[in-house]
């Protein structure tokens, strides 16, 4: 008798649960970026950040540890080292040859007055990561109160990271470029060929070029192109590291392999200005 | 459930999140990391019974959802629906092997993530992840890993913490056996 009416209360419960989760569902679904929720959402975030930052911080050596589980911690060491410098190296090529292009049009545009716009930044640290294994996100210490907007894009020394898909007050969530929901605007800076960079939840990123006969190789370095107006452009993504000809008919799968090593990323930068077109638009709205 | 026990569940809800958002996502194997929300949830419901299990993975998925733009509801409804099952199936079952646990976690966050993939179909999100099926294997295999920490530490905490109501007292044990005389 009891063990019945015990049944008929799980029952009961597990009944009410669902349909809360589906109501809740329901309603996000419905409801715009300014809905309750939402706001619930990125007050939760605001409260979260502080301590999930001074709980990062605590078990930095654990996360350290199961890093370097097979590395002595000297050899860990000079190996960061050795990879800030490469990093430093690769920038600085990436910008030459960049620089080069850029000199190469201008001198046949006999445009010598126009100015690279200088781009305005702005440094946090990331608190949180995606808790789930179908999302590429991170939680990052800087929101509407350091004029961070939906839509900016975030880079880090060795390239793009990601864009901002949700802005709180003091934290904010990007999107990395390697989520699958994520499209940038790209080109090769060799060929100057354009196309989109999509993320496939895995450490590589996809080139979708726009023209089927793309000049494209193996070692081609990817840079954001501007097309799109979220991204500025001449950002570093990566260099292609596969290219797989696929039978008549599909185009074939373009493999880049990111600059940004996303599991070693600690701190970023949030570029903010030039503000992405959709914020300006939505300002003079 | 006592009251102390409900506080040492919520205790653990917390640091589960906490840990699940700033030290897991660095213990990626192959692109997989452990979920120990819910293994925490399947646990609960193996040893408290499903309600318990449910309501335990219905708070630590809507902690993950406050994260998750985009999903809001579905992880509080998979782990609510996952941990039920988990207390539905060790009801079921007649044994007390240490296997139990184990083959339940690892067959219900095969499961979890199958429903997680489904619902956000059926949501109709844009860009939806390819299910990979490596992934959610090592997933499954890595909660394997969390709950042979957890389980131990939770039945311990269990005993320890079990209503006093519960355990029968000496004048009570003293009546039973002279009932059976």
């Amino acid at each position: 008798m009891s063990t019945n009416r015990s049944s008929r209360r799980n029952r009961i419960i597990l009944i009410v649960i669902i349909v809360l989760c589906v109501t809740m569902i329901t309603m996000y679904a419905r409801e715009s970026d300014s809905g309750p929720i939402h706001k619930v959402q990125d007050v939760f975030m605001d409260v979260i950040s502080p301590i999930s930052s001074g709980f990062s911080k605590v078990f930095k050596p654990i996360k350290d540890g199961f890093v370097n589980v097979f590395r002595l911690p000297t050899l860990a060491r000079d190996n960061a080292e050795l990879e800030k410098k490469v990093d430093q190296l690769r920038r600085e090529n990436i910008e030459a040859v960049e620089l080069e292009k850029e000199l190469e049009e201008l001198k046949k545009l006999l445009n010598w007055g126009e100015e690279h716009p200088e781009m305005e930044t702005v440094g946090t640290d990331i608190i949180a990561q995606s808790p789930d294994n179908w999302q590429r996100l991170m939680v990052i210490k800087k929101g509407s109160s350091s004029n961070v907007q939906k839509y900016m894009a975030v880079v880090s020394a060795s390239g793009m990271v990601g864009r901002i898909i949700s802005v709180g007050t003091f934290s904010s969530v990007v999107q990395l470029i390697t989520d699958s929901r994520s499209g940038v605007g790209a080109r090769v800076q060799r060929s100057r060929e354009t196309g989109i960079i999509e993320g496939m939840n895995s450490d590589v990123l996809r080139l979708v070029p726009m023209n089927e006969e793309a000049d494209l190789k193996v070692g081609d370095i990817i840079e954001t192109s501007g097309l799109g107006g979220t991204v500025p452009a001449g950002i570093a993504i990566g260099k292609i590291s596969k290219i797989k000809k696929r039978t008549e008919g599909l185009s074939e799968l373009v493999e880049v392999e990111p600059f940004v090593e996303f599991s070693k990323l600690s701190d970023v930068l949030v570029i903010i200005t030039p503000e992405p077109e959709s914020v300006i638009l939505k300002g003079t709205q | 459930m006592s009251r102390k026990r409900q506080a040492i569940l919520g205790l653990f809800i917390i640091t589960g999140f906490l840990l699940q958002i700033s030290v897991v996502p660095h213990l990626q194997l192959f692109g997989a990391k452990p979920d120990i929300l819910l293994v925490l949830a399947i646990v609960v419901a193996i040893q408290d019974g499903p309600t318990a299990g449910a309501a335990t993975g219905f708070i630590g998925g809507l902690f993950q959802d406050m994260m998750s733009p985009g999903y809001f509801g579905v992880s509080a409804l998979t782990k609510a629906m996952a941990a039920y099952m988990a207390g539905l199936l060790k009801d079921m079952t007649i044994t007390y092997s240490v296997l139990l646990p184990l083959i339940i976690t690892f067959a219900l966050t095969f499961f979890e993530q199958t429903v997680f993939m489904a619902s956000v179909a059926i949501l109709g999100q844009e860009g939806i992840p390819p299910f990979a099926l490596l992934d959610v294997f090592i997933s499954s295999v890595y909660n394997v890993l969390i709950v042979l920490l957890l389980y131990p530490l939770l039945k311990r905490l269990h005993f320890e913490t079990k209503d006093k109501s519960m355990v029968l007292s000496d004048s009570h044990v003293k009546q039973v056996e002279r009932d059976l005389q």
